[in-house]
Protein backbone atom coordinates (compact mmCIF):
# COMPACT_ATOMS: atom_id res chain seq x y z
CA UNK A 1 0.00 0.00 0.00
CA UNK A 2 2.78 2.55 0.91
CA UNK A 3 4.95 1.21 -2.08
CA UNK A 4 1.28 2.04 -4.48
CA UNK A 5 1.35 5.59 -2.83
CA UNK A 6 5.02 6.32 -2.84
CA UNK A 7 4.80 5.36 -7.19
CA UNK A 8 1.97 7.05 -7.14
CA UNK A 9 3.71 10.09 -5.79
CA UNK A 10 6.53 9.02 -8.36
CA UNK A 11 4.35 9.38 -11.36
CA UNK A 12 2.61 12.62 -10.27
CA UNK A 13 6.34 14.39 -9.52
CA UNK A 14 7.57 12.85 -13.08
CA UNK A 15 4.85 14.16 -15.13
CA UNK A 16 4.76 17.13 -13.51
CA UNK A 17 8.10 17.56 -14.24
CA UNK A 18 7.94 16.73 -17.53
CA UNK A 19 5.48 19.61 -18.29
CA UNK A 20 8.06 21.73 -16.96
CA UNK A 21 10.89 20.83 -19.35
CA UNK A 22 12.08 24.52 -21.19
CA UNK A 23 11.22 22.68 -24.48
CA UNK A 24 8.13 21.00 -23.71
CA UNK A 25 5.87 23.70 -26.25
CA UNK A 26 8.46 22.52 -29.52
CA UNK A 27 7.67 18.97 -28.32
CA UNK A 28 4.01 19.36 -27.65
CA UNK A 29 3.27 21.11 -31.04
CA UNK A 30 4.97 18.22 -33.13
CA UNK A 31 3.36 15.52 -31.08
CA UNK A 32 -0.12 16.62 -31.40
CA UNK A 33 0.46 17.94 -34.72
CA UNK A 34 1.52 14.00 -35.33
CA UNK A 35 -1.12 12.61 -33.75
CA UNK A 36 -3.72 14.56 -35.93
CA UNK A 37 -1.90 13.51 -38.98
CA UNK A 38 -2.60 10.02 -37.73
CA UNK A 39 -6.39 10.79 -37.84
CA UNK A 40 -5.95 12.32 -40.98
CA UNK A 41 -4.05 9.62 -42.57
CA UNK A 42 -6.50 6.51 -41.15
CA UNK A 43 -9.36 8.52 -43.01
CA UNK A 44 -7.36 8.83 -45.84
CA UNK A 45 -6.52 4.78 -45.37
CA UNK A 46 -10.52 3.86 -45.17
CA UNK A 47 -11.19 6.47 -48.07
CA UNK A 48 -8.78 4.60 -50.39
CA UNK A 49 -10.45 1.25 -49.39
CA UNK A 50 -14.19 2.86 -50.12
CA UNK A 51 -12.63 3.99 -53.72
CA UNK A 52 -10.93 1.02 -55.02
CA UNK A 53 -14.36 -1.01 -54.36
CA UNK A 54 -16.25 2.06 -55.94
CA UNK A 55 -13.87 2.29 -58.61
CA UNK A 56 -14.24 -2.14 -59.20
CA UNK A 57 -18.03 -2.28 -58.87
CA UNK A 58 -19.08 1.53 -59.97
CA UNK A 59 -17.01 3.03 -61.89
CA UNK A 60 -15.44 6.08 -62.34
CA UNK A 61 -17.23 8.83 -63.79
CA UNK A 62 -16.35 11.63 -62.35
CA UNK A 63 -13.69 12.99 -59.91
CA UNK A 64 -15.61 14.33 -56.78
CA UNK A 65 -17.10 10.87 -55.81
CA UNK A 66 -17.48 10.23 -52.03
CA UNK A 67 -14.26 8.17 -51.26
CA UNK A 68 -12.22 10.97 -53.52
CA UNK A 69 -13.88 13.42 -51.21
CA UNK A 70 -12.93 11.07 -47.87
CA UNK A 71 -9.78 10.27 -49.12
CA UNK A 72 -7.92 13.84 -50.39
CA UNK A 73 -9.94 15.53 -47.53
CA UNK A 74 -7.15 13.04 -45.26
CA UNK A 75 -4.22 13.76 -47.36
CA UNK A 76 -4.85 17.62 -47.90
CA UNK A 77 -5.30 17.88 -44.06
CA UNK A 78 -2.31 16.18 -43.70
CA UNK A 79 -0.47 18.27 -46.22
CA UNK A 80 -1.72 21.27 -44.46
CA UNK A 81 -0.53 20.43 -41.01
CA UNK A 82 2.59 19.35 -42.46
CA UNK A 83 2.87 22.90 -44.05
CA UNK A 84 1.95 24.62 -40.37
CA UNK A 85 4.66 22.67 -38.56
CA UNK A 86 7.48 23.71 -41.16
CA UNK A 87 6.70 27.23 -40.93
CA UNK A 88 5.70 27.70 -37.14
CA UNK A 89 9.12 25.18 -36.77
CA UNK A 90 11.21 27.90 -39.24
CA UNK A 91 9.77 30.98 -37.12
CA UNK A 92 10.87 29.13 -33.87
CA UNK A 93 14.02 28.51 -34.97
CA UNK A 94 15.20 31.44 -35.81
CA UNK A 95 13.45 33.28 -32.49
CA UNK A 96 16.18 30.50 -31.04
CA UNK A 97 13.14 28.86 -29.02
CA UNK A 98 14.04 26.19 -26.73
CA UNK A 99 14.03 23.05 -28.33
CA UNK A 100 14.36 24.09 -31.92
CA UNK A 101 17.75 23.97 -32.81
CA UNK A 102 19.91 22.44 -35.11
CA UNK A 103 20.02 19.20 -33.59
CA UNK A 104 16.23 18.59 -33.41
CA UNK A 105 15.85 20.14 -37.11
CA UNK A 106 16.81 19.61 -41.01
CA UNK A 107 17.98 22.30 -43.43
CA UNK A 108 15.76 22.73 -46.38
CA UNK A 109 15.96 25.06 -48.92
CA UNK A 110 19.40 26.95 -47.22
CA UNK A 111 16.18 28.83 -44.99
CA UNK A 112 13.43 26.10 -43.93
CA UNK A 113 14.19 24.34 -40.57
CA UNK A 114 11.89 22.21 -39.76
CA UNK A 115 12.17 17.86 -38.09
CA UNK A 116 12.81 15.51 -41.06
CA UNK A 117 9.37 13.81 -40.77
CA UNK A 118 7.29 16.99 -41.38
CA UNK A 119 9.02 17.70 -44.37
CA UNK A 120 8.90 14.55 -46.31
CA UNK A 121 5.33 14.35 -45.05
CA UNK A 122 4.87 17.71 -46.54
CA UNK A 123 6.78 16.50 -49.96
CA UNK A 124 4.61 12.89 -49.76
CA UNK A 125 1.59 14.99 -49.68
CA UNK A 126 2.29 17.94 -52.20
CA UNK A 127 3.12 14.51 -54.52
CA UNK A 128 0.06 13.70 -54.05
CA UNK A 129 -1.58 16.74 -54.63
CA UNK A 130 -0.21 16.81 -58.07
CA UNK A 131 -0.93 13.38 -58.61
CA UNK A 132 -4.58 13.27 -58.17
CA UNK A 133 -5.45 16.08 -61.58
CA UNK A 134 -3.05 14.50 -63.43
CA UNK A 135 -4.56 10.69 -62.78
CA UNK A 136 -7.88 11.97 -62.74
CA UNK A 137 -6.78 13.44 -66.33
CA UNK A 138 -5.14 10.06 -67.71
CA UNK A 139 -8.56 8.36 -67.10
CA UNK A 140 -10.63 10.84 -69.13
CA UNK A 141 -7.96 10.06 -71.41
CA UNK A 142 -7.76 6.21 -71.23
CA UNK A 143 -10.81 5.13 -69.49
CA UNK A 144 -12.29 4.10 -65.69
CA UNK A 145 -10.72 0.69 -66.21
CA UNK A 146 -7.34 1.76 -65.77
CA UNK A 147 -5.10 -0.89 -63.47
CA UNK A 148 -2.94 -0.44 -60.53
CA UNK A 149 -0.22 -0.17 -63.18
CA UNK A 150 -0.84 3.40 -64.32
CA UNK A 151 1.36 6.03 -64.08
CA UNK A 152 -0.17 8.52 -62.01
CA UNK A 153 -1.56 5.80 -59.60
CA UNK A 154 2.22 4.39 -59.28
CA UNK A 155 3.08 8.31 -59.01
CA UNK A 156 0.38 8.88 -55.41
CA UNK A 157 1.38 5.73 -54.16
CA UNK A 158 4.83 6.70 -54.46
CA UNK A 159 3.64 10.18 -52.79
CA UNK A 160 1.68 8.33 -50.21
CA UNK A 161 4.92 6.08 -49.34
CA UNK A 162 7.12 9.41 -48.76
CA UNK A 163 4.47 10.90 -46.47
CA UNK A 164 3.71 7.72 -44.52
CA UNK A 165 7.97 7.89 -43.92
CA UNK A 166 7.56 11.02 -42.88
CA UNK A 167 4.87 10.59 -40.14
CA UNK A 168 6.90 7.35 -38.86
CA UNK A 169 9.79 9.80 -38.57
CA UNK A 170 7.86 12.14 -37.05
CA UNK A 171 6.68 10.12 -34.48
CA UNK A 172 10.31 7.92 -33.86
CA UNK A 173 11.88 10.97 -33.25
CA UNK A 174 9.56 12.56 -30.30
CA UNK A 175 9.68 8.44 -29.13
CA UNK A 176 13.62 8.59 -29.23
CA UNK A 177 13.63 12.06 -27.57
CA UNK A 178 10.53 10.56 -24.67
CA UNK A 179 13.49 7.92 -24.31
CA UNK A 180 15.92 9.94 -23.66
CA UNK A 181 15.09 12.74 -21.54
CA UNK A 182 15.79 12.26 -17.47
CA UNK A 183 11.80 13.10 -17.19
CA UNK A 184 9.49 11.68 -19.76
CA UNK A 185 6.25 12.04 -20.11
CA UNK A 186 3.48 9.09 -18.73
CA UNK A 187 3.50 5.70 -20.56
CA UNK A 188 1.02 3.02 -21.31
CA UNK A 189 1.87 -0.54 -20.82
CA UNK A 190 5.35 0.53 -21.25
CA UNK A 191 5.48 3.03 -24.08
CA UNK A 192 5.31 6.13 -24.20
CA UNK A 193 3.28 8.16 -26.88
CA UNK A 194 4.91 8.42 -29.34
CA UNK A 195 5.59 5.00 -29.53
CA UNK A 196 2.05 4.36 -29.59
CA UNK A 197 2.10 6.22 -32.91
CA UNK A 198 4.36 4.56 -34.60
CA UNK A 199 2.50 0.80 -33.94
CA UNK A 200 -0.84 2.20 -35.04
CA UNK A 201 0.96 4.27 -38.41
CA UNK A 202 2.65 1.09 -39.51
CA UNK A 203 -0.18 -1.38 -38.24
CA UNK A 204 -2.37 1.17 -40.98
CA UNK A 205 0.34 0.87 -43.46
CA UNK A 206 0.23 -2.97 -43.51
CA UNK A 207 -3.83 -2.84 -43.69
CA UNK A 208 -3.23 -1.03 -46.86
CA UNK A 209 -1.33 -3.20 -48.57
CA UNK A 210 -3.78 -6.75 -48.27
CA UNK A 211 -5.61 -5.52 -51.31
CA UNK A 212 -2.68 -6.21 -53.26
CA UNK A 213 -3.65 -9.62 -53.33
CA UNK A 214 -5.85 -8.82 -56.14
CA UNK A 215 -4.39 -5.83 -57.23
CA UNK A 216 -0.97 -7.96 -58.17
CA UNK A 217 -2.68 -10.20 -60.86
CA UNK A 218 -0.39 -13.49 -61.93
CA UNK A 219 1.86 -12.84 -65.04
CA UNK A 220 1.91 -15.20 -67.66
CA UNK A 221 4.89 -16.84 -68.79
CA UNK A 222 4.40 -19.26 -71.63
CA UNK A 223 3.09 -22.46 -70.21
CA UNK A 224 3.62 -21.34 -66.09
CA UNK A 225 2.52 -18.04 -64.38
CA UNK A 226 4.29 -15.96 -62.29
CA UNK A 227 2.46 -15.12 -59.37
CA UNK A 228 3.17 -11.21 -58.07
CA UNK A 229 0.70 -10.56 -55.12
CA UNK A 230 3.29 -12.30 -52.17
CA UNK A 231 5.96 -10.21 -53.61
CA UNK A 232 4.36 -7.16 -52.29
CA UNK A 233 2.87 -9.18 -49.04
CA UNK A 234 6.13 -10.63 -48.19
CA UNK A 235 7.44 -6.67 -48.63
CA UNK A 236 5.34 -5.43 -45.98
CA UNK A 237 5.87 -8.57 -43.87
CA UNK A 238 9.11 -8.16 -43.38
CA UNK A 239 9.98 -4.22 -43.47
CA UNK A 240 7.34 -3.60 -40.86
CA UNK A 241 7.52 -5.60 -37.79
CA UNK A 242 11.49 -5.81 -38.52
CA UNK A 243 11.59 -2.06 -38.24
CA UNK A 244 9.40 -1.83 -35.68
CA UNK A 245 11.02 -4.12 -33.50
CA UNK A 246 14.44 -2.06 -34.01
CA UNK A 247 12.85 0.74 -33.66
CA UNK A 248 10.79 -0.01 -30.27
CA UNK A 249 13.37 -2.52 -29.26
CA UNK A 250 10.91 -4.18 -27.27
CA UNK A 251 9.64 -7.77 -27.26
CA UNK A 252 6.20 -8.35 -28.25
CA UNK A 253 5.79 -5.29 -29.95
CA UNK A 254 5.17 -6.88 -33.06
CA UNK A 255 2.34 -8.81 -31.85
CA UNK A 256 1.07 -5.79 -30.16
CA UNK A 257 0.65 -4.28 -33.69
CA UNK A 258 -0.87 -7.65 -35.62
CA UNK A 259 -3.83 -6.97 -32.40
CA UNK A 260 -4.05 -3.65 -34.02
CA UNK A 261 -4.22 -4.38 -37.05
CA UNK A 262 -6.49 -7.14 -37.59
CA UNK A 263 -9.10 -5.43 -35.89
CA UNK A 264 -8.78 -2.46 -38.13
CA UNK A 265 -8.56 -4.81 -41.21
CA UNK A 266 -12.26 -6.07 -40.24
CA UNK A 267 -13.18 -2.53 -39.94
CA UNK A 268 -12.32 -1.56 -43.23
CA UNK A 269 -13.62 -4.73 -44.96
CA UNK A 270 -17.20 -4.07 -42.82
CA UNK A 271 -16.81 -0.45 -43.64
CA UNK A 272 -16.57 -1.06 -47.39
CA UNK A 273 -19.25 -3.06 -48.29
CA UNK A 274 -21.64 -0.84 -46.03
CA UNK A 275 -20.52 2.44 -46.97
CA UNK A 276 -20.79 1.54 -50.93
CA UNK A 277 -24.11 0.09 -50.65
CA UNK A 278 -25.25 2.99 -48.99
CA UNK A 279 -23.95 6.05 -51.58
CA UNK A 280 -25.06 3.88 -54.22
CA UNK A 281 -28.80 3.75 -52.97
CA UNK A 282 -28.02 7.05 -51.79
CA UNK A 283 -27.23 8.65 -55.25
CA UNK A 284 -29.28 6.47 -57.64
CA UNK A 285 -26.43 4.29 -59.05
CA UNK A 286 -26.15 0.94 -60.03
CA UNK A 287 -23.32 -1.71 -59.91
CA UNK A 288 -21.01 -2.06 -62.79
CA UNK A 289 -21.35 -6.06 -63.72
CA UNK A 290 -24.84 -6.15 -61.37
CA UNK A 291 -23.28 -8.06 -58.00
CA UNK A 292 -23.50 -5.82 -54.99
CA UNK A 293 -20.45 -5.60 -52.93
CA UNK A 294 -19.55 -8.73 -50.41
CA UNK A 295 -17.47 -8.98 -47.40
CA UNK A 296 -14.35 -9.87 -48.26
CA UNK A 297 -13.35 -12.89 -46.03
CA UNK A 298 -9.92 -13.44 -47.91
CA UNK A 299 -8.54 -10.20 -46.94
CA UNK A 300 -10.07 -9.92 -43.56
CA UNK A 301 -8.17 -13.35 -42.34
CA UNK A 302 -4.84 -12.31 -44.25
CA UNK A 303 -3.56 -10.54 -41.29
CA UNK A 304 -2.73 -13.96 -40.41
CA UNK A 305 0.22 -13.78 -42.20
CA UNK A 306 1.37 -11.21 -40.53
CA UNK A 307 1.02 -12.69 -37.13
CA UNK A 308 2.67 -15.83 -38.14
CA UNK A 309 5.63 -13.14 -39.80
CA UNK A 310 5.75 -11.32 -36.40
CA UNK A 311 5.83 -14.89 -34.74
CA UNK A 312 8.91 -15.35 -36.44
CA UNK A 313 10.30 -12.05 -35.17
CA UNK A 314 9.70 -12.58 -31.86
CA UNK A 315 10.99 -15.98 -31.79
CA UNK A 316 13.98 -14.69 -33.64
CA UNK A 317 14.39 -11.50 -30.65
CA UNK A 318 13.68 -14.12 -28.04
CA UNK A 319 16.21 -16.54 -28.86
CA UNK A 320 19.33 -13.76 -29.67
CA UNK A 321 18.27 -12.27 -25.92
CA UNK A 322 18.40 -15.85 -24.23
CA UNK A 323 22.25 -16.48 -26.44
CA UNK A 324 23.65 -13.20 -25.70
CA UNK A 325 23.77 -12.49 -29.39
CA UNK A 326 21.68 -9.23 -28.89
CA UNK A 327 24.29 -6.75 -28.51
CA UNK A 328 22.10 -3.07 -27.75
CA UNK A 329 19.16 -4.82 -28.39
CA UNK A 330 19.69 -5.42 -32.18
CA UNK A 331 18.25 -8.26 -34.39
CA UNK A 332 20.93 -10.27 -36.62
CA UNK A 333 20.21 -12.17 -39.53
CA UNK A 334 17.43 -10.26 -40.46
CA UNK A 335 17.66 -10.94 -43.79
CA UNK A 336 17.44 -14.78 -43.15
CA UNK A 337 14.07 -13.51 -41.51
CA UNK A 338 12.98 -12.08 -44.47
CA UNK A 339 13.68 -15.17 -47.04
CA UNK A 340 11.74 -17.44 -44.47
CA UNK A 341 8.82 -14.95 -44.57
CA UNK A 342 8.39 -15.50 -48.13
CA UNK A 343 6.96 -19.23 -47.68
CA UNK A 344 3.98 -17.89 -45.75
CA UNK A 345 3.88 -15.14 -47.81
CA UNK A 346 3.15 -17.55 -50.76
CA UNK A 347 1.18 -20.30 -49.26
CA UNK A 348 -1.04 -18.71 -46.87
CA UNK A 349 -3.46 -16.66 -48.91
CA UNK A 350 -4.03 -19.23 -51.17
CA UNK A 351 -4.62 -21.57 -48.11
CA UNK A 352 -7.22 -19.52 -46.67
CA UNK A 353 -8.99 -19.63 -49.78
CA UNK A 354 -8.84 -23.13 -50.29
CA UNK A 355 -9.98 -23.07 -46.10
CA UNK A 356 -13.04 -21.39 -46.53
CA UNK A 357 -14.07 -23.20 -50.26
CA UNK A 358 -14.02 -26.23 -48.09
CA UNK A 359 -15.29 -25.71 -44.95
CA UNK A 360 -17.11 -22.71 -45.43
CA UNK A 361 -18.55 -22.98 -48.66
CA UNK A 362 -21.86 -20.98 -48.22
CA UNK A 363 -19.51 -17.43 -47.61
CA UNK A 364 -18.96 -16.32 -50.95
CA UNK A 365 -15.11 -15.21 -52.22
CA UNK A 366 -15.07 -12.30 -54.89
CA UNK A 367 -14.27 -13.29 -58.14
CA UNK A 368 -10.85 -11.70 -58.45
CA UNK A 369 -9.81 -13.37 -55.36
CA UNK A 370 -10.59 -16.62 -57.07
CA UNK A 371 -9.05 -15.64 -59.99
CA UNK A 372 -5.38 -14.29 -58.48
CA UNK A 373 -5.68 -17.43 -56.05
CA UNK A 374 -6.07 -20.47 -59.46
CA UNK A 375 -2.78 -20.94 -59.83
CA UNK A 376 -1.33 -24.34 -58.93
CA UNK A 377 2.05 -24.96 -57.34
CA UNK A 378 4.64 -25.14 -60.22
CA UNK A 379 3.60 -21.44 -60.16
CA UNK A 380 3.98 -21.29 -56.61
CA UNK A 381 7.70 -22.91 -56.88
CA UNK A 382 8.29 -20.68 -59.37
CA UNK A 383 7.79 -17.27 -57.09
CA UNK A 384 9.34 -18.54 -54.23
CA UNK A 385 12.44 -17.77 -55.12
CA UNK A 386 11.77 -14.35 -56.26
CA UNK A 387 9.82 -13.30 -53.21
CA UNK A 388 12.74 -14.92 -50.99
CA UNK A 389 14.98 -12.16 -52.38
CA UNK A 390 12.35 -9.49 -51.76
CA UNK A 391 12.02 -11.07 -48.03
CA UNK A 392 15.86 -10.60 -47.94
CA UNK A 393 16.03 -6.80 -49.14
CA UNK A 394 13.13 -5.67 -47.64
CA UNK A 395 14.21 -7.32 -44.28
CA UNK A 396 17.75 -5.30 -44.50
CA UNK A 397 15.88 -2.49 -45.32
CA UNK A 398 13.74 -2.65 -42.52
CA UNK A 399 17.01 -3.24 -40.47
CA UNK A 400 18.03 0.37 -41.74
CA UNK A 401 14.90 1.96 -41.02
CA UNK A 402 14.44 0.46 -37.49
CA UNK A 403 17.53 1.69 -36.31
CA UNK A 404 17.55 5.36 -37.52
CA UNK A 405 13.85 5.90 -35.88
CA UNK A 406 15.53 4.20 -32.80
CA UNK A 407 18.47 6.34 -32.47
CA UNK A 408 17.18 9.88 -34.75
CA UNK A 409 16.11 12.95 -33.19
CA UNK A 410 15.65 15.22 -35.84
CA UNK B 1 -32.51 19.67 -81.34
CA UNK B 2 -36.61 20.45 -81.81
CA UNK B 3 -37.03 24.23 -81.92
CA UNK B 4 -40.72 25.58 -81.26
CA UNK B 5 -41.90 28.53 -82.12
CA UNK B 6 -45.74 30.63 -83.10
CA UNK B 7 -44.56 29.66 -86.50
CA UNK B 8 -44.72 26.36 -86.05
CA UNK B 9 -41.74 23.86 -85.10
CA UNK B 10 -38.85 22.15 -86.60
CA UNK B 11 -36.12 19.21 -85.33
CA UNK B 12 -32.72 19.04 -86.81
CA UNK B 13 -29.50 18.05 -85.77
CA UNK B 14 -26.83 20.11 -84.86
CA UNK B 15 -23.67 18.04 -85.35
CA UNK B 16 -21.18 18.85 -82.69
CA UNK B 17 -17.19 17.43 -82.62
CA UNK B 18 -16.23 16.21 -79.37
CA UNK B 19 -12.41 16.15 -78.26
CA UNK B 20 -10.89 14.76 -75.71
CA UNK B 21 -8.32 16.49 -73.95
CA UNK B 22 -4.95 16.45 -75.88
CA UNK B 23 -3.43 13.40 -75.21
CA UNK B 24 -0.08 13.30 -73.02
CA UNK B 25 2.98 10.90 -74.84
CA UNK B 26 2.71 8.01 -72.76
CA UNK B 27 6.64 7.91 -72.08
CA UNK B 28 5.74 11.67 -70.93
CA UNK B 29 2.81 10.41 -68.60
CA UNK B 30 5.69 7.75 -67.14
CA UNK B 31 7.91 9.95 -66.94
CA UNK B 32 6.40 12.05 -64.12
CA UNK B 33 4.24 9.33 -62.54
CA UNK B 34 8.27 7.79 -61.75
CA UNK B 35 9.57 10.94 -61.42
CA UNK B 36 9.48 10.37 -57.42
CA UNK B 37 10.90 7.36 -57.76
CA UNK B 38 14.50 8.46 -57.47
CA UNK B 39 13.78 10.40 -54.82
CA UNK B 40 12.35 7.91 -52.75
CA UNK B 41 15.40 5.77 -53.94
CA UNK B 42 17.84 8.47 -53.17
CA UNK B 43 16.71 9.18 -49.50
CA UNK B 44 17.02 5.20 -48.66
CA UNK B 45 20.80 5.25 -50.00
CA UNK B 46 21.17 8.63 -47.63
CA UNK B 47 19.54 6.60 -44.83
CA UNK B 48 21.68 2.89 -45.64
CA UNK B 49 24.83 5.23 -45.63
CA UNK B 50 23.34 7.64 -42.50
CA UNK B 51 22.63 4.11 -40.17
CA UNK B 52 26.31 3.12 -40.71
CA UNK B 53 27.72 6.48 -39.34
CA UNK B 54 24.93 6.19 -36.46
CA UNK B 55 26.54 2.33 -35.86
CA UNK B 56 29.67 3.31 -35.82
CA UNK B 57 28.89 6.30 -33.18
CA UNK B 58 26.80 4.08 -31.11
CA UNK B 59 29.69 1.23 -31.15
CA UNK B 60 32.11 3.80 -29.45
CA UNK B 61 29.53 4.31 -26.50
CA UNK B 62 28.01 7.84 -27.19
CA UNK B 63 24.26 6.95 -27.70
CA UNK B 64 23.20 10.34 -25.90
CA UNK B 65 24.58 12.07 -28.95
CA UNK B 66 21.50 13.44 -30.96
CA UNK B 67 22.38 13.80 -35.19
Amino acid sequence: MVRAIAQTKGKRASHKSASMRPDITEHRIRQVSAWIVLCLLLLAEFGLAWDRRWHDMVGRDQFWIPPHIMMYTGIAGAGLIALCVVLVDTLRYYQKKAGVDDSSTVNILWFFHAPLGFILLGIGMLIDAIAAPLDNYWHVLYGVDVTFWAPFHLMGHLGAVIGVLGIIYAFASEAAYERQVEDPSPRLLWLNGPEWGIVVLLAGFQEVVLPALTAFIPIVLGPVQLITYPLILVLAASLFPISLYLCIRKPGITLLMILILWPLSLATETFTPLALRFMVARLGLTYRLGREPVFDVTIAMLPLLYLVCALMVEGAVSWQRRSGEARNDELRGTWLLGVLMAVPAVVIPPGIAHAFSLWAPAIPLPPDVVHVLEPGWLAMLLTLPIAMLVGAIMASLGTVFGDIWHWNRQ
Amino acid sequence: MTASGPAGSFAGDIPIDVLGPPAIPIWLGWLIGLSPLPLLIAFILVQVRWRKRLRAWVRQEKPQRSF
